[in-house]
């Protein structure tokens, strides 16, 4: 490299991961390109629509991608193939992807969820491992992430919180009413609530207003650009830098090698559907744990002939998602108050780890208000689904009707798994992510485990009647908490990236988002993500300049 | 007809009268007409909808505009359920005409319960069911009529927020411009 | 020879058949016009029974071939109803035709003109997005159009530039600046009237029995941005404020609800808070439009309008 040419980074994706990363190398001095394959959000597009929301896409996706564009195959246990032209799966496709729409909680993992395999031993059928960084390891960079991005809490007084001692940049939210009450009954029951961490500003920070308490929260983005995103604080930064630049609605499809252990650029669509190549010395893939695993399995060269880093076959494998789990309760009071925000405050960690018999647990908090349509599913088991008594259900008990929910640590396979559908293809004529593979017998057990614990806050919550949501069964779809599809390991045999994203055998190819994640915690994966982000960023920076 | 002047008139002001008659076009008929649906159509998908969320204190899938809703989705988002409903209806209508002698329109309100009740379990006669499956049917029906009731307006139903207000959700929301938080 | 005299014979005809035509068509009664279409008759028979009635379409929709724009206008609504996949649904303004009708109100209105003109909700896009002092504390964003500029066509960053130091924050285009960022169809609503004004003798007796019911119907609307559409005020629901834990008392008066959409307060519903100006004190439950002229929200000088 000539001393008088800057070190050009392309990094692919500008979600959680990518635009942190851009950001850490963008105020290094290094030159990014950051690729985004849909456009920049814009809240007038999707505003509060539930129909067109991230979670509930009966009419389409706020943020994209169009599904018809980018179908995806479900392979079903019994190898029955369905392509579906649904956006399936994706977390979103604008500049600062599901950082822009999701709820913003913002969970560290414990120190045991980096050690699953020191702390429960072996587990049968599963590729149940230890992480090759410890919490340690990353909490310099979740330090990072939630003072950068911006988070509001307070975990002081919570024992098994790894960060009690170490407060948020921000105080926390106030309780909601539903929040409040159950916060009571997990005292009663020498449980341990705390307001749960939030991605938002409870105050104003970082050059923006504080949250105006909009119920319509999760599933859109922010009116009062209240909700931190990487799109309103890392992406900003970089391109202040005048080091980075974001292309947009530019959507790469195949990483070029040379052959010798080196990426030497990417090839894209551009704006107009034009197919481009750019060239750089770093490639950082950001693309969600489903499209970084796709991009590598398409990229096939005679160094790689079954994509790059796949030669061991465990590109796309460990595919985990969370089964979201827990209980439903009805009250005989007006439990919720839809003037507080989007309701989810109170979270307890007692059931991650130490419960007996127990392998990983899940936190628990109370969930962000369901819209009237999706709140039309939400009956007692032998209820009517339709017609008077269902009506009347629907205006008496939607603010009587109170959710405990939270994502059970999943037990990795090695057969849940991404794989590229040669024969379906996208608008661009590219083949597509196919997944099959189910769930361990454990998940399901997990997932009793805490929907149990879910209807016992509350019976001694009072509740008239509560009913359990199942979970941890069936196909592995992702979702929007995918991971684990390019697992980081220091054996080369057994995983994709070493511990600082760099996938194996590659000079200058990172990994920078969910598909790093060896296990996903009991805990929404986001918080994580950007930490690594931090990680790996941090250690290209460092390493190249 | 021979191509001279006398026939080229001729037809020309037949033409140009015929455009004029355009405004007795808007004398048939006071009902909304569909894109998707003959007014038939609409009243059988109308009746089973209102069926799935009927009148009470507030106005059911009819008066709601759930019809409106399904026949805008099915125009612009999925053409491809045209088939399953115009089969469903008929296939409705062909069960009742054999069993009642008279289409589902006019059956008595407990009758037309009963039947979406055995055809949501699927345990209709499958003679009038070659084309459509029943189950799936109902299943699309039912839900699209609780997104046009329950979706936002500019969806095509919901008309007059009814919903929202029946729920008591507040809507439009409303918040001050944030004082710079100060709370 | 014959073939060319045909062809002539077609042009002139053409030409006389389409202009008379297009003269009868302008001339004739909406019904047998525009309200020919199943979409907007809805609109043309409310709009029949509306105070003004006595405007026609093309008054404030302008004739297809009164100019280029108008024709091009004309010729992407035929287009568009036949190609592309838009319904009744899809129709909203754009600020451009809100303000265009604004102006055709004004023709009219020249009184609530004036008094919007010399109060504060005439203020331009300049004076609220270029407000340095209010900047310095909040960056603006998209939730600033729902009140001021809710007919603005794009995002917020597509209206300014946001980059360096406060005081060098502008809106792009110059054009924009000066524009009104709330005008009549901000609290009005173009085909959502008062009825007609009929002498009470010469009504009908079904009429009659609706008077007092419509009387209470208000000539306002509020713009929701979000939805693109206009909400009567009489459908606003209606607001409970607190001060601390004690429910404060509010008019039930739809005009009051409208104000209260933007002089709101915060989504805990404090009296006070925000931008919440509700009366209080001797004042409480009182309506806005009792005190503040509607239109220039200036104190209305005579007591008379309170003590009649």
């Amino acid at each position: 490299m000539g001393k008088n040419k800057y070190i050009t980074a392309i990094v692919v994706g500008a979600g959680a991961g990518g635009g942190i990363v851009a950001k850490e190398l963008a105020t290094s001095n290094i030159k990014v390109t950051l690729f985004e394959r849909g456009d920049w959000p814009s809240y007038d597009k999707h505003f509060n629509d539930e129909l067109i929301s991230q979670r509930v896409q009966d009419l389409g996706t706020s943020f994209g991608p169009d599904g018809k564009k980018n179908p995806r195959v479900l392979i079903s246990p019994d190898g029955k193939r369905n392509t579906v032209y649904r956006a399936v799966n994706h977390i979103a496709a604008c500049v600062g992807s599901g950082t822009v729409s999701y709820g913003a909680m913002a969970w560290r993992f414990m120190p045991e969820d980096f050690k699953m395999k020191s702390t429960y031993g072996a587990v049968e059928g599963s590729t149940l491992d230890d992480w090759p960084i410890s919490y340690e390891d990353l909490a310099p960079s979740y330090d990072k992430a939630e003072r950068e991005i911006g988070v509001a809490g307070d975990m002081s007084g919570i024992p098994f919180a790894p960060n009690k001692d170490n407060p948020y940049p921000m105080p926390p939210f106030e309780y909601s009413r539903e929040g409040e009450f159950l916060k009571n009954v997990c005292q009663n029951m020498e449980l341990h609530p705390f307001p749960v961490p939030m991605l938002r500003n409870s105050v104003p920070y970082n050059g923006r207003g504080a949250c105006i308490r909009n119920r319509y929260c999760v599933g859109t983005a922010c009116p009062v650009n209240a909700k931190n995103g990487t799109q309103n604080t890392v992406i900003p930064v970089a391109m202040q830098t005048g080091n980075c630049e974001v292309k947009t609605n530019c959507f790469v499809y195949k990483i070029h090698t040379d052959g010798k252990g080196k990426a030497t650029g990417v090839a894209y669509f551009d704006e107009n559907n034009k197919s481009k190549t750019l060239e750089a010395d770093i490639i950082v893939l950001s693309a969600s744990a489903h499209e970084t695993a796709r991009l590598l399995l398409n990229s096939k060269s005679v160094e790689f002939p079954n994509g790059i880093g796949n030669n061991n076959d465990w590109v796309g494998r460990n595919h985990q998602g969370h089964s979201y789990t827990g209980a439903v309760a009805l009250f005989d009071f007006d439990i919720l108050d839809l003037t507080t925000g989007p309701n989810t405050t109170l979270g307890i960690m007692d059931y991650n780890h130490h419960n007996k018999g127990i392998i990983g647990g899940g936190l628990l908090a109370n969930e962000f208000f369901l819209g009237p349509y999706a709140f039309t599913d939400q009956r007692p088991p032998g209820s009517p689904t339709w017609g008077k008594e269902h009506k009347k259900y629907q205006r008496e008990n939607y603010q009587r009707t109170g959710l405990l929910v939270g994502p059970i640590q999943e037990i990795p396979i090695f057969d849940a798994r991404v794989t590229i559908a040669e024969d379906v293809k996208d608008f661009w004529g590219v083949p597509v992510a196919a997944f099959s593979g189910g769930h361990h017998p454990l998940d399901k057990i997990n997932c009793q485990f805490l929907s149990s614990k879910a209807e016992e806050i509350f019976i001694k919550a009072g509740a008239v009647k509560i009913w359990r949501r199942g979970g941890g069964e069936g196909q592995q779809g992702g979702g929007q908490h995918q991971g684990g599809t390019c697992r980081m390991g220091n054996n080369p045999a057994t995983s994709v990236t070493d511990s600082f994203g760099r996938i194996h055998d590659m000079e200058n190819l990172y990994v920078a988002d969910g598909s790093l994640m060896v296990t996903n915690g009991g805990f929404n994966p986001v918080l994580t993500i950007m930490a690594l982000a931090f990680r790996v960023g941090g250690h290209i920076a460092s390493k190249w300049m | 007809m021979k191509y001279n002047r006398r026939n080229f008139i001729k037809q020309c002001i037949a033409l140009y009268g015929s455009t004029l008659l355009l405004p007795a076009c808007s004398t048939r008929g006071k009902t909304q007409t569909y894109r998707s649906f003959s007014p038939l159509q609409a009243d059988c998908l109308g009746a089973i909808c209102e069926q799935i969320i009927p009148t009470d204190e507030y106005p059911g899938a009819i008066d709601s505009g759930v019809v409106n809703y399904i026949d805008r989705q099915i125009y612009i988002r999925f053409p491809e359920l045209k088939e399953l409903y115009h089969e469903g209806i008929q296939a409705v209508n062909s069960y009742c005409t054999s069993v009642y002698n008279k289409e589902f329109t006019a059956l008595s309100w407990d009758d037309q319960t009963q039947l979406l009740l055995t055809m949501e379990k699927g345990e209709l006669p499958e003679e009038h069911w070659e084309k459509a499956s029943q189950r799936e049917f109902f299943r699309i029906v039912r839900r699209n009529t609780m997104q046009g009731f329950y979706g936002a307006p500019h969806h095509g139903g919901n008309k007059d927020y009814i919903s929202y207000r029946m729920m008591n959700l507040n809507y439009p929301f409303i918040a001050g411009q944030n004082r710079y938080g100060e709370k | 020879m014959k073939k060319r005299y045909y062809i002539l014979i077609m042009l002139v005809a053409f030409f006389i058949v389409g202009i008379s035509s297009y003269v009868t068509w302008n001339t004739l009664y909406p019904n047998y016009t525009c309200a020919l279409c199943h979409e907007i008759k809805p609109v043309c028979s409310k709009w029949e029974q509306s105070v003004h009635a006595e405007v026609v379409c093309i008054d404030c929709h302008g004739k297809a071939l009164e100019s280029v724009q108008s024709a091009k206008e004309k010729l992407n609504m035929i287009y568009t109803h036949f190609t592309k996949k838009k319904t009744f649904e899809d129709i909203y303004l754009s600020e451009k035709q809100s303000l265009a009708i604004a102006n055709r109100c004004a023709e009219c209105h020249q009184a609530e003109l004036v008094a919007w003109k010399s109060g504060a909700h005439s203020a331009s896009y300049k004076d609220i997005f270029m407000d340095v002092e209010h900047n310095k504390m909040e960056r603006p964003y998209w939730d600033c159009f729902r009140c001021h500029g809710m007919f603005y066509d794009g995002d917020i960053d597509v209206l300014m530039t946001m980059v360096g130091d406060v005081d060098k924050w502008k809106i792009k285009e110059t054009k924009q600046m000066n524009k009104p960022t709330i005008s009549c169809l901000a609290c009005h609503q173009s085909h959502h009237e008062q009825p007609r004004n009929i002498p009470y003798e010469k009504m009908d007796e079904n009429t009659r029995a609706t008077l007092a019911e419509k009387a209470k119907y208000p000539a306002t609307a509020l713009y929701m941005r979000a939805d693109r559409r206009h909400m009567p005020s009489a459908d606003l629901q209606k607001i409970t404020l607190f001060e601390q834990d004690s429910l404060r008392q509010i008019i039930d008066d739809p005009n009051t609800l409208l104000c209260m959409q933007c002089h709101a307060p915060n989504t805990a519903r404090q009296i006070g808070s925000e931008d919440d100006k509700t009366p209080t004190g001797v004042y409480e439950g009182m309506n806005c439009i009792t005190c503040h002229d509607p239109h220039s929200n200036m104190l209305k000088t005579s007591y008379r309008n309170v003590h009649k």
